[in-house]
C-alpha cells in the first residue's frame, strides 16, 4: 500500500515537474527559429540587392546552414514581409531593415555594457552578445543606449546604428594600406573571423592603441605599438583600421598612479580611454579629473599594494592596482603650485572680509 | 581633546548670542501640516545623519525610497512657529552617474520639489564638496549649505571664510558643529529666509566648456519656452544632452511642467495634462539628440572636471589652512590597523571581543526572556484549560505559534541586540572600512569586494541583516556575490546547534581534558568550512553565472570620527533589530502552528511528522542524516533556532517543540535512542552551515534585488552544496571508516 503510494507520488510529481520543461523545450525550438531569422538579417543587412541563389549561398555558409535550409529560410523571410523582389533581385524591406537594424545596435550595445561596465574581455563580448542580442526589446536598446551614454562605436570599433540612421559606415583606413612611419590610432579591429581577431587582441592591439607602421614586406609587417614591436600578417593588417593619432594624449612613456611611490604628489594627467562606462564614472565623480592633485598614503600590507589608498581632494579612496594602472598622472610641478597659492592668496585679500 | 578649539567655534558661529537657546523643536515622526519642506543632501561621512537626528529627534520614518533599495528617512520639526518636513537624500559624491543612489537625490531634488535643500559640507573636505553643491546649485536655487565639522576643521588648522563662500556660491552657508549642536539656529534662520523668500540668491553657475555651452544656450531656450515654470532650464538642457532618461520621459509626458508649476505632494489633481506624449517633447528629445552628436564624444568627462575646477578654485580662495593638512593621529592610526603584522591580530582580536561581549551579554537576558515566556505560557494555558477550551486549540496557539514565537525571540533577539551596536560603533568609528581595506587582496582573488567582510561579519549576526548590510557595496556585481553568499556564515540562530553538537559529540569523543578545546574546535572548524565555501562560490559565482554583471572598485576610507552612540543604539535597536524580528516573527508563527499539527495529528499509530520522517529516512541515511532531522529543516525554514527543538520533539514522540537542557539526557536520547553517530554529527554540522537560508533571508534576498532568479540561486545554491557535500562525506566516511 505505502509503496503504491510512494510510487504514485514520485509519478504525480515527475509529470508536474516535466509539463514545464516540456513547455520550455518548444519555446527553446521557436526561439532558435526567431534567432536564426534575426541573424539572417543582420547578414542580409550588408547586402544590398542580390539574386536570391547567391544570397541562400551567403546565408548558408555564414550561418553554418544545408543549401535547402538556407532557402527555406528565404522563404520565411519572405512569408514575414521582411524581403521583397525587385524584378530578380531580391532585397530587405523596410521592415526587415528596421529589424535587422535593431539586432545589429542590439549587439553592438551590449557588446559596449559587457565591456565596459561588466569588464569582460574583449575576445569573449562578441560571443557573448551573439545570444544577448536576440532578448532586447527596442525598449530595452534604447535604455541600454541611455546607460551606456550613447556611445557611438562598439568596442572593438564598429559604429553603432543610431536609431533613425539609415546607414551603417566602418571608420578608418586599414592598417596594410597606412603609411609607414605616421603615428596613428586604431579605432577599429575586426570581429569575426574569431581566430584573426583572437591572434590580433593577443598582440595587444585594441582600439584606442596608438601604433605605428615601421617596415613592410609581401608577407606582412612589423609595426610598433605602445612602446612594442609586433609583427602582423597581412590578414591581420587589413583586419586592423586606424586613424591619425590625435593630438594632446599622453601616449606611451606616461607614469601610472599605480607607479608612484608613497608620499610623492603627482597630479592628473587623464584616465585611459580604455576605461570606459561605471568605472570611469565612478573615478571622475570620486574626483580623478584632470589636473586633480593625488598622493597615495597607505599602501595595503597583505596584497603588497593592492589596494592603495590616495588623498584626493581630501579623502582617502582605495583603488585597485588595474584601476591605478588606468589614471595616467605628472610629477607635481612645486614651483608653479605655490605661486598659484600665492595668487589665491592674493586674491582672496582683494576682498575684504565683511563684519 | 575638543575642549581648547570651542571658544574659537562659538566666536565665529555665535558672536553675540552666548544665551540663545537651540529654538529648534524636535517633532519627531509627527508629519502633520507642514509648512515647509527641507531636503537633506551632502556627501556621505559629513555628518548628514547626525545634522538629520539634531533637527527631527531619534525618531523618525525609515523606509524605502519607492521601488529602490534606498534608505529613505524623513522627519518632522519645528521652528518660529513654522512646521517643517525634512527628508534625508542618500549620501553621494555627486549627481550625474547612473547609480541608484545618485537617481533617488536626483530625482527628489527635481520632481519632489522641496522649499529648501540644505547642502550639508565637510568643512576639512571642502574642494570635494563643493562638486556637489555645484550640481545641486543647478538644479535649485533654493538651497542653504551647512558647513559642518567646524570643530575638526579648526583642529586641522583649517581656516574656511565661510562669509567669502556664501559670495562665491550665491546662497547663504551657516558654519555649523552637527554634533554639539552649534550653529543650529543660525542655520534654520536661513533655511527659514530662503523658504520665505526672504534673501536674494544667486547660485554659481558653472562655466561650461565653448561646444557643450553652445549645445545648452540652444536648447535651454527651448526647455523654458515649452515649461514656463521649471527653475532649472539649463540643468534639464544638460540631462537631456546627457541623455537622461527619466528627464526624458518627464519631458516627453509634460510631468516635468506640471511638476514645476504645482505645489509637490499634493494629489495630483492639477493635473490637468494627461499622461499622453506632447509632441512638443518629443520634438525636444529628438533635438537633443541631434545635438549630442555634435558634442566631443568625451563632454561627460569635461562637464566632470569643470566642475571640480570651479570647486577647487572656490576652495583655494575661501580656505586658509595651516600646519599639516591631515593630524598625524588619524595617519599613525592607519598604519597600525593596516599593519603586516599588527594589523591582522588587532583585527582577529577585535572581532574576538565583539563576539565575546554578544555571547556573553546575550546568555543572561536570553534565559530570563525564555523563563518570561514559558512563565507566560503557562498561565494562558492554564487560563484556557479553566475556560473549557478544547485540548487541540489550547495546543495549537500555545504549544504551537506561541512557543515557536517564543523560541525565536528569546534566541534570537538578545544577542542582536548587543551585536548590532556594535557592529555599527565600529563602522561609524572608521575602522570597519580598514579591515575591508586589509582584507580587500583575499576577497579580489575570488572577484568579490573587500567589504563583503562587513557583510559576513554581520551575517554572524544575521543573514537576513548581512544581506541588507550588501548596500554598502557600490558596485552591482560584488554587491549579487556577497548577497548570495551571505548564508554560508552561520547565524546566530545555527551557533546553538553547533555548540551543542560539538559539545555533545565531538567532546566526548576526546580525553575529557581536551574536551572543552575539541568542542571549540569543531565550532571553529564548521565556521572555517562555511567561510571556505564562502569563497569557493564567490570564484565560482563571479566567474559563471555573474559574468554579466557591472563592477567597479573603489573604496573609500572615512575620516576616524567620534561615533554618536545614543543615536546608534537606537537606529540599530529600533531599525535593524525590530525590523528583523518583526519578519522572523512573522514567519516564525505558522511554523510554529505547522510543527504542532504535525506531531498531533496521529496516522496508525505514530503522529505524522514520525511518517514523514520515516518516508523521508532513505534520503536522509544517504547524507549521514536521517529522517527526522530533514524534516525538521523543511518545517524549520523560518528559522534556524527551532530546528533542535523540533528535532528532540519528533524523536521523543512529543506533541510539541522541547528543550533538553541535560546535556547526558540529550546525548542517551540521540544515541541510544535515534542511533546517531559520529557522522551523523559531522554531517549535521556540514548541513547547518551549507544549507538554505532562512525564510527571512530568502525574502530579504527578493526585497534587495527585485529578482526572482536570484532568489531562487540564493536558496537553491546552498542546498544543493548542503547536499553534495554531506553526500561525498557519508559515502567515504561509511568507505574508509
Amino acid at each position: 500500500m505505502s509503496n503504491v503510494t510512494g510510487i504514485l507520488l514520485v509519478i504525480g510529481l515527475l509529470v508536474v515537474l516535466a509539463v514545464p520543461s516540456l513547455r520550455r523545450l518548444g519555446e527553446a525550438y521557436r526561439l532558435r527559429r526567431r534567432e536564426t531569422v534575426e541573424d539572417a538579417l543582420k547578414v542580409l543587412i550588408d547586402l544590398g540587392a542580390q539574386r536570391p541563389d547567391r544570397v541562400a549561398d551567403i546565408l548558408a555558409g555564414r550561418l553554418h546552414l544545408s543549401r535547402r535550409a538556407a532557402l527555406r529560410l528565404i522563404q520565411m523571410l519572405n512569408e514575414r514581409g521582411l524581403v521583397s523582389m525587385e524584378g530578380d533581385l531580391m532585397r530587405l524591406t523596410s521592415l526587415g531593415r528596421a529589424l535587422g537594424l535593431h539586432i545589429v545596435r542590439a549587439h553592438r550595445l551590449w557588446e559596449c555594457y559587457l565591456s565596459d561596465d561588466a569588464a569582460v574581455p574583449l575576445k569573449e563580448v562578441h560571443r557573448l552578445a551573439e545570444k544577448a542580442e536576440h532578448h532586447l526589446s527596442p525598449h530595452d536598446v534604447r535604455r541600454l543606449e541611455a546607460r551606456m551614454g550613447y556611445p557611438r562605436y562598439d568596442p572593438h570599433g564598429d559604429p553603432i546604428p543610431q536609431a533613425d540612421d539609415k546607414t551603417v559606415d566602418c571608420p578608418g583606413t586599414p592598417l596594410s594600406v597606412w603609411p609607414e612611419g605616421e603615428p596613428a590610432c586604431i579605432v577599429h579591429v575586426e570581429d569575426e573571423p574569431e581566430s584573426v581577431f583572437a591572434h590580433i587582441l593577443a598582440e595587444g592591439l585594441t582600439p584606442g592603441t596608438q601604433v605605428v607602421v615601421l617596415e613592410r614586406s609581401p608577407q606582412g609587417m612589423r609595426v610598433q605599438a605602445d612602446g612594442n614591436d609586433v609583427w602582423l600578417t597581412t590578414v591581420m593588417a587589413s583586419h586592423i583600421h586606424v586613424a591619425a593619432a590625435p593630438e594632446g594624449l599622453p601616449g606611451t612613456g606616461h607614469i601610472t598612479l599605480a607607479d608612484v611611490p608613497e608620499g610623492m604628489q603627482v597630479q592628473v594627467v587623464g584616465i585611459s580611454p580604455e576605461v570606459r562606462g561605471l568605472l570611469r564614472r565612478r573615478l571622475l565623480d570620486l574626483g580623478f579629473t584632470r589636473g586633480a592633485v593625488v598622493e597615495p598614503v597607505l599602501r595595503s600590507s597583505f596584497g603588497r599594494g593592492d589596494p592603495t589608498a590616495y588623498r584626493v581632494r581630501g579623502t582617502l579612496i582605495a583603488l585597485r592596482r588595474e584601476q591605478a594602472r588606468h589614471i595616467w598622472v605628472e610629477p607635481l610641478d612645486h614651483t608653479s603650485q605655490e605661486e598659484h597659492d600665492e595668487q589665491t592668496v592674493e586674491t582672496a585679500r582683494a576682498y575684504p572680509v565683511d563684519a | 581633546m575638543s575642549k581648547p578649539s570651542k571658544p574659537h567655534v562659538r566666536t565665529l558661529l555665535t558672536p553675540e548670542c552666548e544665551a540663545c537657546p537651540l529654538f529648534v523643536n524636535q517633532l519627531g515622526i509627527d508629519l502633520s501640516n507642514w509648512d515647509y519642506l527641507v531636503a537633506l543632501a551632502g556627501n556621505p561621512n559629513t555628518g548628514k545623519s547626525t545634522l538629520f537626528n539634531r533637527l527631527t529627534g531619534l525618531k523618525q520614518h525609515v523606509g524605502n525610497w519607492p521601488g529602490k533599495t534606498v534608505t529613505r528617512a524623513e522627519g518632522g520639526f519645528e521652528f518660529n512657529g513654522k512646521r517643517y518636513k525634512l527628508v534625508d537624500l542618500p549620501g553621494t559624491y555627486s549627481l550625474l552617474s547612473a547609480s541608484v543612489e545618485e537617481e533617488v537625490a536626483r530625482d527628489f531634488l527635481l520632481f519632489g520639489h522641496p522649499d529648501v535643500v540644505i547642502i550639508v559640507v565637510d568643512a576639512t573636505a571642502l574642494e570635494r564638496n563643493l562638486n556637489l553643491v555645484l550640481q545641486v546649485l543647478e538644479i535649485t536655487d533654493k538651497a542653504v549649505v551647512a558647513l559642518n565639522l567646524m570643530d575638526e576643521a579648526k583642529r586641522k588648522g583649517i581656516h574656511v571664510d565661510y562669509r567669502r563662500l556664501a559670495r562665491e556660491l550665491g546662497v547663504p552657508v551657516v558654519p555649523i558643529v552637527a554634533r554639539t549642536g552649534e550653529g543650529i539656529g543660525y542655520l534654520m534662520q536661513a533655511v527659514e529666509d530662503v523658504a520665505a523668500e526672504r534673501v536674494p540668491l544667486h547660485p554659481r553657475r558653472v562655466p561650461l566648456g565653448p561646444d557643450l555651452r553652445r549645445a545648452v544656450e540652444e536648447l535651454a531656450p527651448r526647455v523654458q519656452a515649452l515649461f514656463p515654470d521649471v527653475s532649472a532650464p539649463r540643468w534639464v538642457a544638460i540631462r537631456l544632452l546627457d541623455g537622461d532618461l527619466s528627464v526624458e520621459e518627464a519631458v516627453r509626458t509634460g510631468q516635468l511642467g506640471v511638476l514645476a508649476s504645482a505645489p509637490v505632494l499634493v494629489t495630483p489633481t492639477s493635473n490637468t495634462n494627461d499622461q499622453a506624449p506632447m509632441p512638443e517633447g518629443e520634438a525636444l528629445i529628438r533635438h537633443a539628440h541631434t545635438l549630442r552628436r555634435s558634442l566631443a564624444t568625451d563632454f561627460r568627462d569635461r562637464l566632470v572636471e569643470a566642475l571640480y575646477a570651479e570647486a577647487s578654485r572656490i576652495a583655494q580662495a575661501v580656505i586658509r589652512a595651516e600646519g599639516s593638512r591631515a593630524s598625524s593621529w588619524e595617519e599613525r592610526i592607519d598604519r597600525l590597523v593596516t599593519h603586516p603584522i599588527w594589523g591582522l591580530p588587532l583585527m582577529l582580536a577585535g572581532l574576538a571581543i565583539a563576539f565575546w561581549i554578544t555571547i556573553v551579554g546575550a546568555n543572561y537576558p536570553s534565559e530570563l526572556l525564555a523563563r518570561f515566556f514559558f512563565a507566560v505560557e503557562d498561565v494562558g494555558v492554564a487560563f484556557f484549560q479553566r475556560m473549557g477550551v478544547p485540548w487541540w486549540v489550547t495546543g495549537f496557539i500555545w504549544e504551537g505559534v506561541y512557543r515557536g514565537l517564543a523560541w525565536v525571540v528569546s534566541v534570537m533577539l538578545p544577542p542582536m541586540a548587543i551585536f548590532f551596536p556594535i557592529f555599527t560603533i565600529l563602522e561609524d568609528l572608521g575602522y570597519l572600512p580598514r579591515v575591508a581595506f586589509n582584507l580587500d587582496w583575499l576577497f579580489k582573488r575570488v572577484g568579490a569586494h573587500g567589504k563583503q567582510a562587513l557583510t559576513m561579519t554581520m551575517g554572524f549576526g544575521c543573514n537576513a541583516a548581512g544581506v541588507i548590510a550588501t548596500r554598502i557595496i557600490e558596485s552591482p556585481r560584488e554587491r549579487l556575490i556577497a548577497i548570495l553568499t551571505n548564508n554560508f556564515v552561520p547565524c546566530n540562530g545555527r551557533w546553538p546547534t553547533l555548540i551543542m553538537l560539538g559539545t555533545v559529540f565531538v567532546a566526548a569523543s576526546f580525553r575529557p581534558e581536551f574536551s572543552a578545546l575539541a568542542a571549540a574546535g569543531s565550532v571553529v572548524a564548521a565556521v572555517m568550512v562555511g567561510i571556505f565555501f564562502t569563497f569557493v562560490t564567490s570564484w565560482l559565482l563571479s566567474r559563471t553565472l555573474l559574468r554579466g554583471e557591472a563592477s567597479a572598485f573603489t573604496l573609500e576610507l572615512p575620516p576616524y570620527r567620534r561615533p554618536d552612540i545614543k543615536r546608534i543604539l537606537y537606529t540599530s535597536i529600533i531599525d535593524r533589530t525590530i525590523f528583523v524580528l518583526w519578519r522572523a516573527i512573522v514567519m516564525a508563527a505558522p511554523a510554529g502552528g505547522l510543527i504542532w499539527i504535525l506531531a498531533n495529528i496521529h496516522v496508525g499509530d505514530a503522529s505524522l511528522a514520525q511518517q514523514i520522517a520515516a518516508f523521508l529516512d532513505p534520503f536522509g541515511r544517504l547524507l549521514g542524516l536521517d529522517g527526522a532531522i530533514l524534516l525538521a529543516y523543511i518545517i524549520a525554514i523560518p528559522a534556524n533556532e527551532i530546528v533542535v527543538p523540533t528535532i528532540i520533539m519528533i524523536y521523543s514522540g512529543a506533541g510539541a517543540m522541547v528543550e533538553v537542557e541535560n546535556l547526558a539526557a540529550l546525548r542517551t536520547l540521540f544515541v541510544d535512542q535515534a542511533g546517531w553517530t559520529l557522522l551523523t554529527a559531522v554531517s549535521l554540522m556540514l548541513f547547518a552551515v551549507l544549507h538554505n537560508p532562512c525564510s527571512t533571508t530568502i525574502l530579504t534576498i527578493w526585497k534587495e534585488t527585485k529578482s526572482l532568479k536570484w532568489t531562487t540561486i540564493g536558496a537553491l545554491m546552498p542546498l544543493g552544496i548542503a547536499f553534495l557535500v554531506t553526500f561525498v562525506v557519508a559515502q567515504t566516511w561509511r568507505l574508509f571508516l
